[in-house]
């Protein structure tokens, strides 16, 4: 690692650019928001109202509800999490066709979010084309509505989301398993581990920071990249059932004109999103590198 | 890896099975949008899964002659491509430097462009689009583009940088003697070490502006200058009860990206299972 | 080791970055340059920009605009005007964030009522009372809507306006008399009863984007009151919910669904595709807006298809009008052109541009200066004659947007799904307009004003 003064500046100088648009883009937002949240705003005019905002958000249940929506999808992770490491492993032990395998699971990741959104739309109709084929196969029972009934259309939401999203995590793992060394399993080979434990004691243990990255970037996608497939399946509903932050903050601002509720939302989801990644920091290890 | 003959056909048989259930999985969608694009209206109606009786194109037909159509397609591919450009560009000289040099700060700043990971953009929505008034970037590519660009950064950044520390000092040290200028080497050494990374990153950060629907929406109110996205919500809800037509402008909504997948998919490979031996 | 050579700081690359910098700038820059040039320069050619929406809900309106800027720039060389038509779901968010930026178009579409009005309240529009002389526009429709403190916020340019179209060929089949269709509420029950047993559906609704719920809200709702004005006071806390008299309508909703008479799968179709069951033949009721009556009446036959106004169960002066709502445009404040803006807005009502647009449309203009001799087609004229003779105000135009999309439109749905009684959506009612007018006292006071 480099490290004089001169260096330094060097390194300065190829942050530079970088820092600026993220100064731009985020940090100059942030701070606006925090300012909006404690006023009205009214047209170009704005007024100062103290905590009024951040009060009447929490007696709001619209609010509530839709932050609740949001750990509800948070169940999505540990699935998320499961899966793809069991997939991944499964194709790095380079089973016949894996490589199909690899590309077509991928593929769902780099739909749109939008199109995938309008076609599970369909899908999942009362009268759609999922529950027709439950009913051919004749299990009525089965055949719910899936986006139209407030009880079950979140998670099935969160189906189209864990659908879609599941081939990054497969890559990521896999790309990762690609740089473990051969010896390591062939030592465990010889010493006689089962499958189960090679993959345990040797597997596990070196994409633990791949592992780690991946639930981050999960959790914050339930809580921040879900606005997409709201707006498009559902815009919310029925009712409240698929609400979620992000649509609260787009409609309050947007719909009802009231930015300085918007910020305010705005303001406590930043504050919950650093909470978690900085109870996450605290429990990583120190590696006295580079970012990691 | 190689395959380890002790699991049995059992085992093999349970791999088997899981992944192909799941390929099934992923692909069932697909596969509806696909057959339904081919059909026509009254087809599709009275058979909803089968292949079409008759094969159609008329539903493209349709979708092509919607207007603005190839304009906002254009104009998806001129944000994709300039924003991820931008983007790796910087995150590639950010990471470099986080990568292998110390520097007063650096703590800090790494925690902070972290930490922005998580901040998600309908929050920067409403802040951004005052300043961009007043700046005069409304309706803007360039802006657009900047926005774009300042969203990917932090992921790249993180991506990058653990990827770059992992190349042994070596390396640039023997690329330095040879008297290599930063430009080349970046280019010659380090993007290519890194490079199931890189080709993972630019293919991640090209799917998310692809998609991108809320920034683009807001920013972007001129008709002429629609991402394809924004486009296809208006393009859904004009022709809601004709599924066939909205299967087929997905579709062509979706090809190009495909494309970019299916091409990038070699360097993909060569890159892992380069890694693989490395390894 | 530290002291090694730092590879080469080349010029090159900096100066490339920054070339590519000052070029995304520039190029942005001059952009809006190009757009305000055209806005700002006096002397020559003036740009106006309207956003607009309607031909969703008025099929053939793109048309009747592009020939209605065409001639108006003939007439007027030194005017150019652009147009751009919103989607449904931007029309409102997007003017919303132009307003807020100061920067916008210079004419922009309104819904009446505080569609209009809360726009006036935040100066994002001026009053065209202002520029549009009163003789002119005291013949346009429904300006009430968009009156406040003695000035009028918008124009109106076409009706829209709600009834029952049903199809005569499903009453045939159950039995009923298709020149006779039910006109209160218990005559319409039975009629619900008589076609469920024929096998077709009575009535058609399509719930998951929501927006019905708000029309089922102000046709059946208003029922019981007398003026838009009482719906006000709810709002502002002086009314209850929960009293029968703003509230019925949730029970005669939940009656409709439990004797089945709504579709099973209304909470997974759309509002169009809700009424497309209707336009197939499978349903024979449909809650309905006559800018989609011409289209119906031309695929289903005009044999097959009348109209009756909505049944009636209320005892207040609304309880049998017909919804009548005016969509209209406004002058922004931030235009440049207001003038220019107001000139564009009087030629659409020059009659030769109403008697295109029903023409093109087949939508009634909102100028009683149009010639009803135009209407050919017996149902549009029959809807015509309804619409004159008992007109109604529509009141989602009255009703703080946050307090409809969060308890009426998420209420219905809710009821619908059985999730709540009507007591709870009333209750709710209650919870949103109080949390409405805590959160937004500066919009209680306008409220208050209008009022009076």
């Amino acid at each position: 690692m480099y490290a004089t003064r001169k260096h330094a500046v060097y390194a300065y100088l190829l942050l530079a650019p970088s820092l600026l648009a993220i100064l731009f883009v985020y940090l100059y937002p942030v701070v606006k928001n925090v300012q909006y949240s404690f006023s009205a705003v009214l047209g170009p005019v704005t007024k100062y109202v103290g905590w009024r905002n951040y009060r009447l958000l929490f007696k709001s249940d619209t609010f509530t509800t839709a932050l609740l929506n949001n750990a509800k999808l948070l169940l999505a992770v540990p699935i998320m999490i499961f899966v793809t490491l069991l997939v991944a492993v499964f194709l790095h032990e380079k089973i016949r066709g894996w490589k199909i395998y690899r590309t077509v699971l991928f593929f769902p990741y780099i739909l749109a979010v939008p199109i995938a959104g309008i076609v599970f739309g369909y899908i999942y109709q009362l009268n759609g084309i999922l529950n027709e084929l439950l009913r051919t196969l004749g299990l009525n029972a089965l055949a719910l509505d899936w986006l139209g009934s407030p009880k079950i259309a979140l998670w099935s939401l969160m189906s189209v989301i864990i659908w879609k999203e599941m081939g990054f995590g497969i890559v990521l793992f896999l790309s990762r398993m690609l740089t473990i060394p051969h010896e390591l399993y062939e030592a465990a080979m010889l010493d006689g581990a089962s499958w189960r434990q090679r993959h345990w004691h040797v597997t596990i243990p070196e994409v633990r920071q791949t592992l780690e990255f991946y639930f981050t970037i999960t959790v914050i996608t339930m809580l921040s990249g879900v606005f997409g497939y709201v707006y498009v399946m559902t815009g919310g509903g029925p009712g409240n059932s698929t609400s979620v932050s992000e649509l609260f903050i787009y409609q309050t601002a947007f719909k009802f004109q009231n930015i300085g509720m918007a910020s305010a939302v705005s303001v406590v989801l930043l504050v919950i999103s650093l909470v978690f990644v900085f109870l996450q920091l605290r429990l990583r290890r120190e590696d006295g590198d580079a970012a990691r | 890896m190689q395959r380890d003959n002790r699991i049995g056909w059992a085992g093999f048989s349970v791999q088997q099975t899981v992944l192909l259930f799941l390929t099934l999985l992923a692909l069932f969608p697909i596969y509806f949008m696909v057959v339904t694009a081919f059909k026509n209206q009254n087809d599709y109606i009275s058979n909803k899964f089968g292949l079409p009786s008759a094969v159609t194109f008329e539903n493209f037909r349709t979708v092509f002659g919607q207007h603005n159509f190839f304009l906002w397609f254009g104009n998806s591919v001129i944000l994709t491509a300039g924003s991820v450009v931008l983007a790796m560009v910087l995150a590639v000289l950010a990471a470099y430097a986080v990568a292998k040099f110390w520097f007063p700060g650096k703590k800090w700043i790494l925690n902070i462009v972290i930490a922005l990971m998580v901040v998600p953009p309908v929050v920067m929505v409403i802040p951004l689009f005052g300043m961009m008034t007043k700046l005069g970037m409304i309706n803007s590519q360039g802006g657009v583009i900047l926005i774009y660009a300042g969203l990917l950064l932090p992921l790249s950044i993180y991506m990058l940088s653990g990827f770059f520390a992992a190349i042994p000092n070596e390396m640039i040290e023997a690329a330095m003697i040879d008297g290599c200028g930063l430009l080349r080497m970046l280019y010659r050494i380090i993007v290519p070490a890194a490079l199931p990374a890189f080709v993972t990153l630019a293919i991640v950060n090209s799917v998310w502006v692809w998609n991108e629907l809320l920034i683009s929406v807001i920013f972007l109110q001129d008709d002429a200058l629609k991402t394809l996205m924004a486009g296809l919500t208006v393009f859904k809800s004009k022709y809601t009860l004709n599924i066939p037509v909205t299967m087929a402008g997905l579709i062509i909504s979706t090809l190009p990206i495909a494309i970019l997948y299916f091409a990038g998919q070699r360097t993909f490979v060569e890159g892992l299972t380069a890694g693989a031996v490395k390894g | 080791m530290w002291k090694k050579r730092v590879p080469a700081f080349r010029p090159g690359l900096w100066l490339s970055l920054a070339v590519l910098g000052a070029a995304l700038a520039g190029c942005s820059g001059s952009k809006s340059s190009a757009d305000s040039s055209a806005g700002a320069s006096g002397g020559e050619t003036k740009e106006l920009t309207v956003w607009w929406w309607g031909d969703q809900e008025a099929p053939g309106a793109q048309a009747w605009m592009e020939e209605t800027v065409r001639k108006f720039e003939d007439v007027n060389p030194g005017i150019k005007v652009k147009t751009v038509l919103q989607s449904t779901d931007q029309l409102v968010p997007a003017f919303k964030a132009a307003a807020m930026a100061n920067e916008g178009p210079d004419i922009q579409y309104f819904w009446g009522g505080v569609w209009t009005l809360e726009n006036a309240w935040n100066n994002s529009i001026v009053p065209v009372s202002d520029y549009i002389p009163q003789d002119e526009l005291s013949h346009y429709i429904n300006t009430s809507e968009r009156t406040y403190d003695g000035k009028v916020w918008g124009t109106s340019w076409y009706l829209s306006d709600n009834a029952v179209p049903y199809r005569k060929d499903v009453f045939e089949k159950a039995g009923l008399d298709p020149n006779n269709p039910p006109k209160t509420w218990d005559e319409f029950l039975a009629a619900c009863e008589k076609i469920k047993q024929a096998g077709y559906l009575p009535l058609a609704v399509g719930l998951k984007d929501g927006w019905l719920g708000g029309w089922i809200w102000q046709l059946l709702g208003k029922q019981n009151l007398d003026s838009h004005q009482e719906l006000l006071k709810a709002v502002l806390g002086d009314a209850d919910f929960t009293d029968p008299k703003y509230s019925e309508w949730l029970n005669k909703l939940t009656e409709l669904k439990e004797k089945g008479y709504i579709n099973n799968d209304v909470l997974s179709l759309d509002y169009q595709q809700g009424q497309e069951l209707f336009a197939t033949g499978k349903a024979a009721m449909v809650f309905g807006n006559d800018t989609f009556f011409p289209k119906w009446i031309q695929d289903i036959g005009p044999d097959n298809i009348g109209i009756m106004n909505v049944p009636v169960y209320g005892a207040g002066k609304m309880a049998d009008t017909v919804t009548v709502t005016a969509q209209g445009f406004g002058i922004t404040s931030f235009s440049k052109h207001k003038e220019e803006a107001a000139k564009f807005l009087m030629y659409m009502h020059t009659p030769e541009r109403l008697n295109d647009w029903y023409a093109k449309t087949g939508v009634f203009p909102a100028d009683d200066r149009f010639d009803a001799s135009q209407i050919s087609i017996p149902q549009m004229k029959q809807m015509f004659e309804m619409v004159k003779s008992k007109p109604g105000v529509n009141l989602e135009n009255f009703i703080p947007s946050m307090v409809e999309e969060q308890s009426v439109l998420s209420g219905v749905q809710e009821l619908l799904a059985g999730q709540k009684k009507p007591e709870e959506v009333a209750r709710l009612m209650n919870d949103i307009s109080k949390q409405w007018r805590e959160q937004t006292p500066d919009m209680v006071t306008h409220y208050e004003n209008w009022v009076k």
